[in-house]
């Protein structure tokens, strides 16, 4: 996990798409991100206030968001890098009717009886 | 990295027990009977009342559950001794309220309003009684105990995105800390768990717990559909998504965190008392006011509460410890955060170094250290329903 907060931003996984600001950045920021040869660099399309999110690589509407290594919602649109990541271009899952069939998927069912 | 502490300095009771605190409770039975207790309450140092605002008007499990938490939390060690106040005429019986909590041998004593006579009675009556009890309870003396007597409730209010990176790992950290050492975490909000379940799921112990705790945010969801609400809207709330949480998913995801990597041991009903130690999910709603009080009721003595945008809430009978994960709250809000954990994300100190700053804290106030709630007298309480009133 990339615990380095000090580039301005972190990922808190690495398979995720997005990554949180830890302070205030603004329009054409260049945000340096990942470790050694993994390194690359995000410029910032939009200013993004601290605790807030911007996408590490382009997002195709319908595809998931991942933070922290899981689905966090949605893509509501086409999200190109380094664009705020938010309310308006998120769709959750599960603040909806949807929740009771996400809650009981096969996997989860499978996940269950592994255990007993 | 410094060896973690492994004692306290705490309160035994009757039970075997030990309290962090050495309160006497003045526990109104109904709403009615709240205010006379309240002024007991305010004459007599030492006394903390319970302010609550239930008790009739209820029926079957509702009823049950309200007498669960206010029996619960006269049997926690943080009290001493216990003043039931009843109105002689609702709901939930003042004399089994009084007898429930005596099953843990503290003394319980009581007065019923109708009976003696009005409130100024009441009051005379309560100070004289309430005096005796703080006069029992200042003879207890505190003694050095291990933190596997510890019961730590830990909770999440007012979150923005730093809690889920910083305040609640750390605070994951500290409660993997006091259950390496023997002792017991609680954690709750069912609502919260919404779309981390899978993670928590890993952790049972067995697969009854697995599916207990599906089962909880099943009938949580349910529950919500049958009243036709829908939680788009208000989780996350307001407050959440200005500080950068955008989905349901991504507070849950961050809040589980505050559970470290403890394995699972049980899912609690709303108030029910721990029977174990290690980790437990209690099942209470998202709203910090009425899931405190139920992890008190459950047995928590002290309760960790990480605040990304900063609140000022307390508990009754138990301390709460605040921790932020944002430096800007800590440094507009230090009336009532005890701890930063903001210097993780100014890059300063790693998760496991403010874990277990957290993990002293916590034992610190569990010897007597004051929490910034508690200096300021805060003790909000609510208790959730279950049915609506009749």
């Amino acid at each position: 996990m990339n615990r380095n907060m000090r580039g301005g931003a972190v990922v808190l996984s690495p398979r995720d798409n997005v990554a949180t600001a830890t302070r205030d950045l603004e329009t054409g920021t260049s945000v340096p991100l990942g470790e050694m040869e993994k390194r690359h660099t995000v410029v910032l399309k939009e200013p993004i206030r601290f605790g807030h999110k911007f996408s590490l690589k382009p997002i195709s509407k319908g595809t998931a968001i991942i933070k922290y290594g899981e689905i966090i919602g949605l893509a509501r649109q086409d999200i190109p890098e380094g664009s705020h990541v938010h309310l308006h271009n998120v769709e959750s899952q599960r603040t909806s009717h949807r929740v009771k069939r996400l809650c009981r998927s096969p996997a989860m069912r499978e996940e269950v009886r592994h255990k007993k | 990295m410094r060896k973690p502490k492994k004692s306290f300095l705490g309160y035994r009771r009757e039970t075997g027990e030990v309290g962090v605190r050495n309160h006497v409770a003045i526990i109104p039975s109904v709403s009615c009977a709240a205010s006379t207790a309240g002024m007991i309450a305010s004459r007599v140092k030492g006394c903390t009342a319970i302010f609550n605002q239930l008790g009739c008007g209820q029926v079957d499990l509702d009823l049950e559950q309200t007498a669960r938490t206010l029996v619960g939390l006269g049997r926690n060690p943080n009290v001493a001794a216990v003043l039931v106040v009843g109105l002689g005429c609702e709901a939930l019986s003042p004399w089994k309220l009084a007898e429930d909590i005596a099953q843990s041998r503290k003394p319980v004593e009581i007065i019923i309003i109708q009976e003696i006579g009005g409130t100024v009675r009441a009051v005379e009556e309560g100070l004289r009684t309430a005096g005796k009890l703080v006069e029992f309870a200042s003879k207890r003396k505190r003694e050095t105990v291990g933190a596997k007597e510890l019961v730590m409730g830990i909770e999440c209010g007012g979150s923005d995105a730093t809690s889920g990176i910083a305040a609640n790992p750390a605070v994951g950290v500290a409660s993997d800390l006091l259950i390496e050492a023997g002792g017991t975490s609680i954690f709750s909000e069912t609502p919260e768990l919404i779309g981390a379940e899978h993670i928590l799921v890993k952790r049972a112990v067995d697969g009854d717990v697995a599916k207990k705790l599906l089962e909880v945010v099943a009938r949580f969801e349910e529950k919500l559909k049958s009243a036709g609400l829908n939680m788009r809207g208000t989780q996350p709330s307001p407050g959440n998504i200005e500080g950068g949480i955008t989905t349901l998913e991504e507070k849950s995801l961050g809040c589980v965190h505050k559970a470290g990597s403890s394995p699972l041991q049980d899912v609690l009903e709303y108030a029910d008392a721990v029977a174990g130690r290690g980790l437990y999910f209690m099942d209470t709603g998202g709203y910090d006011i009425e899931s405190i009080p139920a992890m008190v009721a459950g047995g928590a003595e002290i309760i960790v509460f990480t605040t990304g945008r900063g609140t000022p809430t307390g508990a009754p009978i138990a301390p709460v410890v605040k921790v932020t994960g944002n430096s800007r709250t800590y440094r507009k809000m230090k009336d009532n955060i005890d701890v930063n954990a903001g210097t993780i994300i100014d890059g300063s100190e790693s998760i496991e170094e403010v874990g277990l700053r957290i993990y002293e804290e916590i034992l610190a106030v569990a010897s007597g250290k004051q929490t910034k709630a508690e200096t300021l007298g805060f003790i909000e309480f609510g208790i959730s329903r279950v049915g609506p009133s009749t």
